[in-house]
C-alpha cells in the first residue's frame, strides 16, 4: 500500500517538475518562432510559423501537447545542433551513466571499509589520520580535484592522455578505462563524506543499550559492531547515500567538462551558453527525474532495513 | 589534567586566517596590477619576482587570486546572508506556529533540498542567464530552505520544552519568545548550518564560474581562474594549482571553525589502556561465589589527577544462590560497581582492586578484573549474566527476538541443529511464562510490551544456566503491576536454579521484598552492609537513616496551616480533553483519542489537592487546561479564582539554560514592566525565600543542580505572585533525599503565602502526605 501511494507521489513530482521546466523553457523565455527565424524575420512568417508550431495556443494546451511528445521520447529540436533532442540525448546518456555508476560504486567500495575500521578503532592512529584525510578531502572541489589528477596521473605518470575521452557507444572497455580517472575525481571527495558519516553514525550506535546487552551475552567487539550495530547505522547512512548519490550526478556534470568527456554535463553547459532551450529543458527533466528515481529506491531501502517502518 | 586542546579550532582559526589575511592586503595592495597583461612574462613558473607566477596572459598570480578570492568570499557571504536571514526569518514562524502554511513550505523545501544545489542553480542560471548577480540570487534563494529546515527542527524541539511554557505563563509575548527566549538557544545550530552554507557556496560559485556560467571575465573569481588554466595545464600547472589550493585552504578552514563551534568532541587519541598487573589474590573462602576488594573505579574527569573516583574501594563478597541488593541514589556508583564486574566500564575507565569469581563449583576462584577481553567474553553471558533497566532499548530494534537470542549459542560457540537451538530458545521463553513462543520469537522488540521485553531479556540472561545476574533497576521503567510480576519471577529462577542475584535498584520497597543482603552506596562508597531485615529495622549510618526516612515519608499535612475562611477556588467541571483528527465530520465529539473523560474537582483556598495518576492519563493536560495553556478540543468547564502559577516536572527542562537566575526571576516582572531597581530588589527577596545563597543570583541554569533547579522553578512561579499554584509532577526527576527537602519548602510557602496547591504526581506516596483532598485520573 505505502510502496504503491510512494509511486503515484513520484509521478506526480515528475509530472510537476515537467510542468515548471516547461513553463521556465517554453513560456518565460519569449518566442521560440523569433529565436528560430531571427531579429530580421517578417510579421508574415512569423505568424506562418508561430501558427504551424502551435504557439498561438494557451499554456495548458501546449504543455499537454509538449507532455504527449515527450513520453514517447520527443523533447523537440535543438536550435543549435539541429538534429531532435532524443538524438543528442542517445548518444550523451550512456557516457554520463557510465561515470555516475562508476563513482557511486568507488565510493561505495572505498567508504565502507575505511569507515568501519575507522568507528573500530576509534580514536586509534588509523581514525585520527583519516579524520585528516577526509576534512580534507571534503575541502576540495571536485573539478579540482579532476585537475589535479589530469596533472599528475596524466600529464606526469602518463596513466591517461586528458581530454582523449572515448564515448560508450564506440568502446566500452576503453570508455570506462577512461572514465576511472573523471570517476575518481567525483568519488573521493563524496567517499570522504561518506567514511566520516558512517563512522559517526557507527559511534553514535556504539553507546546504545543494545550493544552493552550484547556484550555481556560474550560477544566479541568486532562482532557487534559487524552484526548488531551495522544494521542499525545503515539506516540514516542510506538516507545520506541517497544525498550523495544526487551530489554524484550533479559532480558528473562540472567533471565532465575537465575531462572532455561527451556527457549530459557538456552537452548542458554548452546548451545554457547557447540558449538551446529544448535540450537544457530536456536534461534537466531528465537528472531531476534521476534524483527523484533515486529518492524512492532510498525509501523503499530505507522500509527494508528498519522494521518499525516497515509494519508502521 | 591539562586543558584539552582543540586542533579544530587551532588549524581552523590558522586556515580561515591564512586566506582572510590574503583577501584583506588584496584590498588595499596588490604587488601588480591584477588585470594588467603583460606579453613579455607569459606563463611564468613561480620565482621571487612572481611568488606564484604568470598566466597566459602575463597577469601576475599572487595579485590575481588576491581579487579572485575576494570576489569568490563575496559571493559566498551574500548568499549566507540572503538565505541566514530569510531562513531563520520561515524557519522561525513556520516551526512556532505550524499548520498547513509549516506543511506546505516544508513539501516544498524537502522537494528543493532533494536536489544538489549546484544543480538548481544550473537551472536557474539557465532560466536567466549567466552573470554573478544571477549565481549570488540563485545560491542565496537555494540556501533558505536548508537553514528553514535547521532552525524549524530546532524550533520544533524547544517549544515543546517546558521552558517555552513557562515563559508564556511569565507573560511573554509570542514575539518575545520567539526572538528573547527561542533564538538565543539557536546561536550555535545557526552557526554551524552557516558556516555550511558559505563553504558550499563557495563551492558552488567556483563550480559555475568554472564552467563560464558565473562571474564573467575580464573579472577574477577562483572558479575562473581555475577555467582559464585548464587550457594550459601542460605549459603552466601552477595556474591551476593556485586558485584551487586557496579554495581548498579556506573551506578546510571554515569546516574546522564549524566543527569546533558545533561542540563537537574533535577525535581525541584514545587513552593508553593501563594493564593492571594481576596480584596474587588472596585466598577466597570455600563457599564464596564472588568477592570483590577494594575496587575503584576511575573516568577520566576534572581535577588534579586528571580522574574521577567513581567506585571508591568497595568490598564484598557473595554465596551462591544469595540474593544481595545494592540501593543508592543515581550517580551513588552501584551501576558501575555491576559493569565493573562484567568488564563492561566504558573504554576509558580504569580499574583498581580485584574481582575474584568462581566459574564453577569447586573451581579456583578467577580474577576478573585483568583478565584478557576473550577470558572476560567465555564468562559473560555465560557464567555471569545481566538484566538491565530499559527493556525497550536494551534490544537491538531491527534484530528479531529469536536471531538475538540465538546470539547468545554463537557468541559461546555452541552448536546445535536448528530445531535443537530453537528448541533450548522455547524452554527458556516457557521459564519466564512467554507460553506464545512462536509469536515472540518472530517478533522484532517494538512489537512486545515493556514487561515481556523485560521477560525476553530475562530468558537471554538465563539461556546458559549462569552462576550470578546481575539485574541493574529492572523493574523501574515498568509500572506497578509488571513490577511485581518480574521481582516474582526473578525470585522463583532464582530458587528453581540456585541463581545468586545481585540486585541494584534505588527503591527500597524492591530490595526489602527479594534481598537476604543488603550494601547501601553513597558518592561511590559502601556506607553500610548487613543483612536486610537489620539495615531497615536498626540502620547505623545516618545515611541510610535518611534514605529509610524519605522511602517511609514524613507526613507533611500535619505542618499545614488552613487558613479560617475557606471560599472555592478552582473547579473543574465534567472537563473533557479530545487529540488527533476529528473522526467524522460535523460530530463535534467524536476525536481519535480523548485524554480527560469528564473530570470533575472542588478545591477550596489552602487546599493541597492531589491528583493521582499514572503517566499518559492527562494529568499534565489537565493542568495546561486550568493554566490556560493551549491543549486538545476542550468540552466542559475549568474555573480559578485568581491568578495561577505552575511548576514543572523536569527542571532540566522547565527552564532556560542560557540565562542567568536573576534573568529568569526578573522576567515575569520586565513583562509587567516594573522598574529595573524594584526587579533587582524583589528578585533577590526571591532567592532569599526559596533558600539559595544571593551569589546564585548571577549563576546559569545549566550550573545548577536538579534540586537547585527546581527551587529556582518555584521561585519563577512565585514571582508573578500566584494565589493558586499547579505542581507538575514536582519531583518525580529528583532523588528522594532532594525530594523530601523540595516537599518541606512547598510546604514552608504555602503556610507563608497562603497559596492553594494542585498537586500532580503519580507517586501513590507524595499524594499521600501532602495533600488534604484528591482524586485520580485514570486512562
Amino acid at each position: 500500500m505505502g510502496i504503491v501511494r510512494k509511486l503515484f507521489a513520484m509521478i506526480g513530482t515528475v509530472l510537476l517538475l515537467s510542468f515548471l521546466t516547461f513553463l521556465a523553457f517554453q513560456v518565460i523565455p519569449g518566442d521560440a518562432a523569433q529565436v528560430q527565424l531571427g531579429t530580421n524575420a517578417t510579421p508574415e512568417a512569423l505568424e506562418a510559423l508561430r501558427a504551424e508550431m502551435g504557439l498561438d495556443d494557451p499554456v495548458p494546451i501546449r504543455y499537454a501537447r509538449w507532455l504527449a511528445n515527450a513520453v514517447q521520447g520527443d523533447f523537440g529540436t535543438s536550435s543549435r545542433y539541429r538534429l531532435p533532442v532524443s538524438e543528442l540525448l542517445s548518444q550523451m546518456l550512456p557516457n554520463t551513466l557510465a561515470l555516475a555508476v562508476l563513482s557511486l560504486f568507488l565510493v561505495l567500495a572505498l567508504a565502507f571499509p575505511l569507515g568501519i575500521v575507522c568507528a573500530r578503532f576509534e580514536g586509534g592512529l588509523f581514525d585520527r589520520f583519516f579524520t585528516w584525510v577526509n576534512q580534507t578531502f571534503m575541502a576540495i572541489p571536485s573539478f579540482f580535484l579532476g585537475i589535479l589528477i589530469s596533472i599528475f596521473l596524466g600529464i606526469v605518470l602518463r596513466l591517461f592522455v586528458p581530454g582523449r575521452a572515448v564515448s560508450w557507444n564506440e568502446d566500452a572497455a576503453e570508455c570506462l578505462r577512461y572514465l576511472f580517472f573523471p570517476a575518481l575525481a567525483i568519488a573521493l571527495p563524496k567517499a570522504a563524506m561518506t567514511v566520516r558519516f558512517l563512522r559517526n553514525a557507527l559511534i553514535t550506535e556504539k553507546h546504545k543499550d543494545y550493544v552493552r546487552t550484547a556484550r555481556s551475552k560474550g560477544m566479541s567487539r568486532t562482532g557487534v559492531l559487524l552484526t548488531q550495530m551495522l544494521g542499525n547505522a545503515l539506516i540514516p547512512v542510506v538516507t545520506f547515500l541517497g544525498v550523495i548519490a544526487a551530489e554524484v550526478l550533479a559532480g558528473s556534470i562540472v567533471v565532465e567538462q575537465v575531462f572532455g568527456v561527451n556527457g549530459l554535463g557538456r552537452l548542458l553547459v554548452a546548451s545554457i551558453a547557447n540558449r538551446d532551450y529544448n535540450v537544457v529543458q530536456a536534461i534537466i527533466l531528465y537528472i531531476g527525474t534521476a534524483v527523484v528515481v533515486v529518492n524512492l529506491l532510498v525509501d523503499l531501502l530505507y522500509r527494508r532495513l528498519d522494521p518499525r517502518v516497515r509494519r508502521a | 589534567m591539562k586543558k584539552k586542546r582543540n586542533n579544530n579550532l587551532i588549524w581552523g582559526c590558522f586556515f580561515t586566517g591564512a586566506v582572510l589575511l590574503l583577501v584583506l592586503v588584496g584590498l588595499v595592495y596588490t604587488p601588480y596590477d591584477p588585470d594588467g597583461m603583460d606579453a613579455a612574462s607569459k606563463n611564468l613558473a613561480p620565482s621571487l619576482s612572481h611568488w606564484f607566477g604568470t598566466d597566459n596572459y602575463g597577469r601576475d598570480l599572487l595579485s590575481r587570486v588576491m581579487v579572485g578570492a575576494r570576489t569568490t568570499f563575496v559571493v559566498g557571504l551574500l548568499t549566507v546572508a540572503i538565505g541566514g536571514f530569510f531562513g531563520t526569518l520561515v524557519g522561525l514562524l513556520t516551526g512556532y506556529f505550524g499548520g498547513w502554511i509549516d506543511e506546505l513550505i516544508m513539501r516544498l523545501n524537502d522537494g528543493i533540498l532533494a536536489f544538489p544545489s549546484i544543480l538548481l542553480a544550473l537551472a536557474f542560471v539557465g532560466m536567466f542567464g549567466s552573470g554573478e548577480k544571477n549565481v549570488v540570487l540563485a545560491l542565496g534563494i537555494l540556501f533558505i530552505p536548508s537553514i528553514a529546515r535547521v532552525v524549524r527542527g530546532e524550533v520544533l524541539r524547544q517549544r515543546e520544552l517546558d521552558y517555552v511554557t513557562n515563559a508564556r505563563l511569565m507573560g511573554a509575548s509570542t514575539p518575545r519568545i520567539l526572538f528573547v527566549h527561542i533564538l538565543p538557544n539557536l546561536r550555535r545550530t545557526l552557526l554551524v548550518t552557516m558556516a555550511i552554507g558559505f563553504n558550499n557556496a563557495v563551492l558552488a560559485e567556483a563550480g559555475l564560474s568554472f564552467l563560464g556560467l558565473g562571474v564573467q571575465p575580464p573579472k577574477a573569481s577562483l572558479g575562473r581562474m581555475l577555467q582559464e588554466a585548464q587550457s594550459c595545464l601542460r605549459l603552466a600547472p601552477w595556474y591551476a594549482i593556485v586558485p584551487g589550493a586557496v579554495i581548498v585552504i579556506a573551506v578546510l578552514g571554515v569546516a574546522l571553525l564549524s566543527e569546533a563551534f558545533s561542540g563537537q568532541e574533535p577525535t581525541a587519541a584514545r587513552p593508553r589502556r593501563r594493564k593492571q598487573a594481576a596480584a596474587e589474590p588472596p585466598e577466597t573462602p570455600k563457599d564464596v561465589l564472588l568477592q570483590v576488594r577494594e575496587l575503584r573505579v576511575f573516568l577520566p574527569g576534572e581535577g588534579r589527577s586528571g580522574e574521577k573516583e567513581i567506585v571508591r574501594k568497595v568490598g564484598f563478597s557473595m554465596k551462591p544462590g544469595e540474593i544481595l541488593g545494592i540501593v543508592g541514589e543515581s550517580g551513588s556508583g552501584k551501576s558501575m560497581t555491576a559493569k565493573a564486574i562484567l568488564g563492561l566500564l566504558p573504554e576509558a575507565a580504569r580499574t583498581e582492586g580485584s574481582v575474584c569469581f568462581r566459574t564453577e563449583e569447586g573451581a579456583e576462584p578467577a580474577e576478573l578484573l585483568s583478565a584478557g577481553e576473550g577470558a572476560m567474553r567465555t564468562v559473560r553471558g555465560a557464567k555471569i549474566a545481566m538484566v538491565f533497566q530499559e527493556p525497550m532499548t536494551s534490544l537491538n530494534p531491527v534484530k528479531r527476538i529469536e536471531a538475538q537470542m540465538l546470539e547468545v549459542f554463537r557468541a559461546h560457540r555452541i552448536a546445535g541443529s536448528r530445531d535443537e537451538l530453537r528448541g533450548r530458545l522455547e524452554d527458556a521463553l516457557r521459564e519466564v511464562e512467554l507460553d506464545d513462543t512462536e509469536t515472540i520469537l518472530r517478533s522484532y522488540p517494538h512489537e512486545l510490551s515493556g514487561g515481556m521485553r523485560q521477560r525476553v531479556m530475562i530468558a537471554m540472561a538465563m539461556l546458559l544456566q549462569p552462576r550470578l545476574l546481575l539485574a541493574d533497576e529492572p523493574t523501574t521503567a515498568l509500572d506497578a503491576q509488571t513490577q511485581e510480576e518480574i521481582l516474582t519471577l526473578l525470585q522463583r529462577l532464582q530458587k528453581e536454579h540456585g541463581t545468586a542475584v545481585i540486585l541494584i535498584s534505588h527503591d527500597l520497597s524492591v530490595i526489602r521484598r527479594l534481598c537476604s543482603r543488603v550494601l547501601v552506596m553513597e558518592q561511590g562508597r559502601i556506607v553500610e552492609q548487613g543483612s536486610c531485615e537489620r539495615i531497615f529495622t536498626a540502620p547505623k549510618e545516618e545515611f541510610t537513616r535518611r534514605l529509610l526516612q524519605a522511602a517511609e515519608g514524613e507526613d507533611f499535612t500535619k505542618r499545614l496551616e488552613l487558613p479560617k475562611e475557606r471560599p472555592v477556588v478552582l473547579t473543574a467541571n465534567r472537563l473533557h480533553v479530545y487529540f488527533g483528527k476529528r473522526k467524522r465530520p460535523f460530530r463535534p465529539l467524536a476525536y481519535e483519542k480523548e485524554v480527560l473523560h469528564g473530570f470533575s474537582m472542588t478545591v477550596r483556598k489552602g487546599d493541597i489537592y492531589g491528583i493521582l495518576g499514572r503517566s499518559g492519563t492527562g494529568k499534565s493536560t489537565l493542568a495546561r487546561c486550568l493554566c490556560g495553556l493551549p491543549t486538545g478540543k476542550v468540552a466542559g468547564q475549568a474555573h480559578a479564582e485568581g491568578r495561577v502559577g505552575m511548576v514543572f516536572q523536569d527542571p532540566y527542562s522547565s527552564l532556560n539554560p542560557q540565562k542567568t537566575v536573576r534573568w529568569l526571576f526578573e522576567e515575569p516582572l520586565r513583562n509587567r514592566r516594573v522598574p529595573k531597581a524594584e526587579r533587582r530588589k524583589e528578585a533577590l527577596a526571591m532567592l532569599a525565600e526559596i533558600g539559595l545563597p544571593e551569589d546564585y543570583a548571577g549563576r546559569r541554569i545549566n550550573e545548577l543542580s536538579g534540586g537547585e533547579r527546581q527551587r529556582v522553578a518555584i521561585g519563577i512561579a512565585l514571582m508573578s505572585r500566584p494565589e493558586i499554584l499547579i505542581l507538575d509532577e514536582p519531583v518525580s526527576a529528583l532523588d528522594v533525599t532532594v525530594q523530601e527537602q523540595i516537599l518541606s519548602l512547598l510546604i514552608k510557602l504555602h503556610n507563608l503565602w497562603d497559596l492553594t496547591y494542585l498537586l500532580i504526581s503519580h507517586d501513590e506516596g507524595v499524594i499521600r502526605r501532602m495533600t488534604t483532598d484528591g482524586s485520580r485520573v485514570d486512562a
